[in-house]
Formats: structure tokens, sequence, C-alpha cells
């Protein structure tokens, strides 16, 4: 965890101490040789200082944890020293999650602590969409004199939490018995005129066609374009093989993570049934509901369940096609299945056609994070094209996203080009 | 893509308490009145240096440029006022690499280059030394005068090193100056004892004759006891400072 290094920034100074100390003797300058003792002085001061050992304790306070995209979040980090040594030189960088951008202060701090002293400093980020995690504050403590440098950790679970509105997500043609928003081919009540057709009996009175009964004396009732509401089960790919990002970016999974935030929410707001599944370390699994409660457990579900955990998993941990095996038995006829997923292997193609081969209509969702950069990224690219095209093939609707702009844009891109 | 990209420059507390300590080096050898104008004029130069720096950084390229020559104009006019006011061999040696050490450790301490400002902060001490040992030589200063130099040079190394390496660490937007202010007084009380640890042993061999070979050998010595114990230094001494201070104490 901590690691102890000997700075060496000293060792010149035995070197100047003899030197002068060396020309006093040849000279006969007793004033030099006094000079050369404040050398050694110099020289031994290093050796007689204690190597460091930080114990600390960090705060680290938001102003909030759900701010809105773009908004300024001033952070308040506490540090307090739990040791019973005095740090004399310690120096603090916090881990400021990769995605956010300081905009005010510096996240780098350097103070002076006695046993049982703390010290606070403030700096603001802007927020970005999404989820974010802040990393350990990075710990250097040296000793007075710069002799021994001790780097460590210390850590503080903090998340931010910037919720992407999703305008609309575009669902396909299968629904349930709900009335809802997706506009069916069916007749029915709704707000969109769909045809008329011979009174039967028992047709709604405000139904019927008053004025071409007046006109010809016949009755016809006018049908609607039924309206009906869809159930959708998110179905986040965090497998090992989701885990994959350019250097230095968030991976797959937690776009794919965030994306589900935000469409677990307008999924609600339009009155779709949303149910919240993933494989990966084990099945994660949240029958499709509606209503507030149910919202809410999906996101705690999502923002707690280990399988959503952002270190990457061991490969071995978890069965997948046992998982997808267990889902199929799991998610009932008639329901949508929205994939969300960086489409890395074949797997994850091949249970997409799965499903919709079950009966289920299939989307997916994905985020790009191939690396052009690299050739084995530009192979992986190559590959998640023509998985991409299978996919399409199969009449599964393949959203791609690069997630350096919102889902929501993306989606929206995705509608207007269904509909063109 | 962290955060704000830290100016990885050295800090400005400690920076400006290296350049005050190596005028004070030099000052402490060099004491005639032209002697003291010229290091002032050196140190003025190392601000109007950092004004330059500043102005360059700020976009005012030609501005900043014109500014750095003048500081380099006040650097030559200290240098000039050192020798034209001065006379004979004794105040030019003992003023001279001083005047230029300051000026090398203040443009070191300005942070131009990173891998650059640690040698020029080196180069400073190594020149403020050389105007210690000169003065040593041609018995220009006395002796508390000479430890006050060599003591206040180390302490300008010092604190200008720290500054380097909490610039690059942290930056200077980051508020370090306590650490700073720790480090520097720390370093000059270690200094001071040093000193005044030699100036008792002076007193011994000014007033009870102990022969100066027997002071080298006791130095040497010291040397050696001071080496093994550097060699086993490690958590378990604690207290650091009382050891040093109590050090110089206890040889009265």
């Amino acid at each position: 965890m901590s690691g102890l290094r000997r700075t060496g920034r000293w060792r010149g100074i035995a070197a100047v101490a003899l030197f002068v100390g060396g020309v006093g003797v040849l000279a006969t300058r007793p004033a030099l040789l006094l000079v050369g003792v404040v050398g050694t002085v110099y020289a031994a001061y290093p050796g007689l200082t204690a190597a460091p050992n930080p114990r600390l304790d960090l705060d680290r306070e938001l102003e909030t944890v759900t701010p809105d995209h773009g908004a300024p979040v001033e952070v308040t980090v506490t540090v307090e020293n739990v040791g019973q040594q005095i740090l004399a030189d310690l120096r603090l960088v916090d881990g400021v999650p990769p995605r956010l951008t300081v905009i005010d202060g510096s996240p780098r701090h350097a103070a002076v602590l006695e046993p049982g002293g703390s010290t606070s400093f403030t700096y603001t980020i802007e927020a970005e969409y999404g989820h974010h995690q802040f990393e350990p504050a990075t710990v250097l403590a040296r000793d007075v004199a710069g002799a021994s440098e001790v780097e460590t950790t210390v850590a503080q679970e903090t998340t931010v939490e910037c919720e992407e509105l999703v305008p609309e997500v575009p669902l396909r043609n299968q629904t349930r018995q709900l009335a809802g928003r997706i506009v069916t081919d069916e007749g029915g009540s709704g707000t969109e005129f769909h045809r008329t057709r011979e009174y039967r009996h028992g047709d709604p009175l405000n139904r019927i066609d008053w004025k071409r009964h007046a006109r010809t004396g016949e009755l016809a009732t006018i049908e609607f374009r039924e309206e009906r509401a869809a159930a959708v089960v998110l179905l986040v790919d965090a497998r090992e093989a989701a885990y994959r990002a350019p250097e230095g970016d968030p991976h797959a999974v937690a776009h794919s993570r965030s994306a589900a935030r935000g469409l677990i929410t307008t999924l609600g707001e339009s009155r779709d049934m949303v149910g919240l599944a993933a494989i990966g370390r084990e099945l994660c699994w949240v029958p499709p509901g509606a209503g507030r409660d149910h919202l809410d457990h999906a996101r705690r579900v999502l923002a707690s369940h280990p399988t959503f955990a952002a270190s990457v998993p061991d490969d071995s941990v978890g069965d997948p096609d046992e998982q997808v095996a267990e889902l199929r038995r799991h998610i009932q006829r008639d329901t949508q299945v929205l994939v969300l997923s960086p489409l890395t292997d074949e797997f994850i193609a091949r249970t997409a056609l799965e499903f919709e081969a079950d009966g289920h209509a299939v989307s997916v969702i994905s985020p790009d994070v191939t690396d052009a950069e690299t050739p084995g990224g530009r192979l992986a690219l190559v590959e998640r094209n023509a998985r991409t095209q299978t996919l399409r093939e199969a009449g599964i609707r393949v959203i791609d996203w690069t997630p350096d702009s919102s889902v929501g844009t993306a989606l929206l891109d995705a509608q207007e080009w269904w509909s063109a | 893509m962290t955060g704000v990209d830290p100016t990885h420059r050295p800090t400005r507390v400690a920076s400006l308490l290296a350049v005050l300590a190596a005028g004070g080096a030099v000052g402490a050898v060099a004491t005639l009145p032209a002697q003291r104008a010229a290091i002032l004029t050196v140190i003025g130069a190392v601000i109007v240096f950092g004004a330059a720096d500043v102005l360059i950084r700020r976009g005012y390229r030609p501005l900043g440029g014109v500014v750095g020559l003048v500081g380099v104009g006040m650097v030559v006019v200290g240098m000039g006022l050192g020798f034209t006011f001065t006379s004979g061999y004794t105040p030019r040696a003992e003023l001279l690499p001083g005047l230029v050490g300051i000026a090398v450790l203040g443009v070191g301490v300005l942070g131009p280059h990173r891998a650059l400002s640690r040698r020029l902060v080196s180069a400073g001490l190594v020149l403020l030394l050389i105007g210690v040992v000169l003065s040593g030589l041609v018995k220009g200063a006395d002796a508390a005068g000479l430890l006050a130099a060599v003591a206040l040079a180390v302490v300008a190394w010092d604190a200008g090193e720290h500054a380097i390496s909490l610039g690059e660490q942290l930056g200077r937007e980051a508020r370090t100056w306590p650490v700073e202010a720790m480090h520097v007084a720390t370093s000059g009380l270690v200094g001071a004892s040093g000193a005044a640890g030699a100036l008792v042993l002076a007193g011994l061999v000014g007033t009870r004759r102990i022969p100066l070979g027997g002071l080298v050998v006791m130095l040497a010595a010291v040397v050696l006891l001071l080496v093994a114990l550097s060699g086993r230094a490690g958590p378990h001494m604690r207290s650091n400072r009382q050891a040093v201070t109590d050090g110089g104490d206890n040889s009265t």
C-alpha cells in the first residue's frame, strides 16, 4: 500500500562539507574548517529525521451529489492526522473522477499536521452526465528534511450522480394490452384517427360518426389508433468482455450503467413497464414493473448490485450461458429487450439473436469504446461493425452510441433515421 | 484529463525565501556598503526576471523580453557596482561568485524548464559556496560571517529544491505555504545550531588550545559517526529536530 523512498536530496551536501573542510585544512584556515562543521551538520540532518508514517482520515463533502449537467459542484476535502507523528510535509492529490474537470481551485494541497490536527481544502468540479466515483486521494508524506518520502492513498467512497436526460426511448412495436404511448396499427380508443367501420352493436355513442349518420342515415363507428404501453427489460452486458475502454477512459459498463439510469427514468415517465437485468458476475434481475416505488427500486439495484461494480471482474466468475438461460425463463412474452452492450464479442450478439428468435423485440444500444488509435482497436472496430450488421439483418435495431455525446442524442438520431 | 493541469512550477513562498537566503549568504561575507548595494541590485534583478516571466506567460512576449533584458542589465550593473566601488582582491573575490550565484538560483526557482530548474539551483549553491570559500581563503570575513554564509547558502538551495519538488507534485494553485515555511524554518534552525556548535568548538580551540590536528581528527570522527547514524535512520528514531538541537547544545 505505502512505499517508502529515500529522496537522496541531501547527498551532495556531505561532499560540500568535506570539500570546504578539506580546503580549510590544506590552506590552514581554521575558519573554513569550522564551515565544514556546519556542512557536516547538514549532511547529518537527513539521517536524524524519522521516516514519516502517515495515518490519515479523509472526509469528502460535496455541495450536491446529484448535480445537473454542467453545474459546478464544490468539493471540500478534510484530512485528519490520526497517527501519533507530526507530519511536517504532507502533500495530497485528491482522486477526481477521470471524466470530471476541475474548473476552480486545486484538488492538490499541502499541510503540516500535528497529531489530531486536520486540514481542509476546496475545489470545484463541473458535473458531467453519468455516475462518477472519486478515486482514493494520493498522499505523499515527507519528513521535515525531505530525506524520505512515503507514498500512500487514503480513500473515501464518494460518488456523483448526474442523471442523463433521455428524451424518448424508441421502442419497437411489441406491446401489451395497456394504454400507453406506442401507437399501434390496431383500431380502438386513442387520439389519432385510424378508420371508420360499420357500426356494431355495443359501440360507445361518442364514437359514432354522427355527421355521416346525418348525411346518409347509416351508422358508422370511428376508430382511433390504439396507443399501448410496452414492457421493456434493459439488459446490461457486464461480463468481463464488456469492461473495455480506450486508455484512460471509463469502460463500457460504466457508460451502459449511466445510460440505463436515464432509460429507467424516461421509460417510467412514459408509463412503460421497465425491468432491469444484467449478466456478468451474477445474474441481476428486476422484473418489469411500473410506479415510482418500482423505479426507485430499479435505480437502487443499478447503483448497488455487484454485477455493475466499477472494477473488472475475473474471467472465471459467473457463467453467462446459464445466466442467459435463466433470463429467458424469466422474461415473459410480449416483452421487449433493450440490450446495452459494447458488442465486444460474439456471445452477446448471439444472445440478442436468441431473444429475437424467442419472439421478443430486441434493440441494442451499443456504446462505442473501440480505440481507433491502435491496430488492435481497429480490428475490434471491424468485428464490432460486422456484429452490428448481423444484428441489423436479423431485424434488430442497433443504436451506435459514441459515449462522448449523451445517449439521448444518439437515441434521437436513431429515431430520426428510422422514421425517415 | 484529470482536473486542471497544474502549472508545475516552483512554489512561490519557498522560492522567495531561497532568493532572500542566497542574498543573505552573500551579505554575510560581503559587508561593505558597495557590496550590499550590489547584492540588493541583483536581488532586484531576480524580481525583475520574475515580472518578465509573468509577462511572457500572459502572452506579452515582446514586453516580457524587454523586461527580462532590463533584469540582465541589473545583474551587470550589480556586478559592476561590486567591482568598481571596491578596491583590492578580497572584496571582489568574496562578492562576485556569490552575485552570479544569486542570479542563477533566482532563475532556477522561477522554473524556466523542469529539468533545468534543479541544475540551476544546484549551480547557484556551488557559486555561493565558492564565494564563501574564497572569502575564507583571502581572510575576508570572520568565522561568524562564514558560518552564517554557508548555513544560508544551504538553506537557499534547500528552499529552492523544496519549491521545485512541491511545484512538480502540487503546482502553484495549491495552498502549500505552511509546508514551505515549516521546511525552510527547520533547515534554518539546523544551520543555526550547526553554526552555534561550530562557534563553541572554535571557542574551545581558541581558549584551551586544542591543536588543529586534533580538531580535524575529531571532525572526521563526527562525520563517521553521522554516516553510521544516517545509515540506520528509521521510523524508530523520533523527535528528530530535538536530536539535532540537543547535539548542538551538548557540546558546551
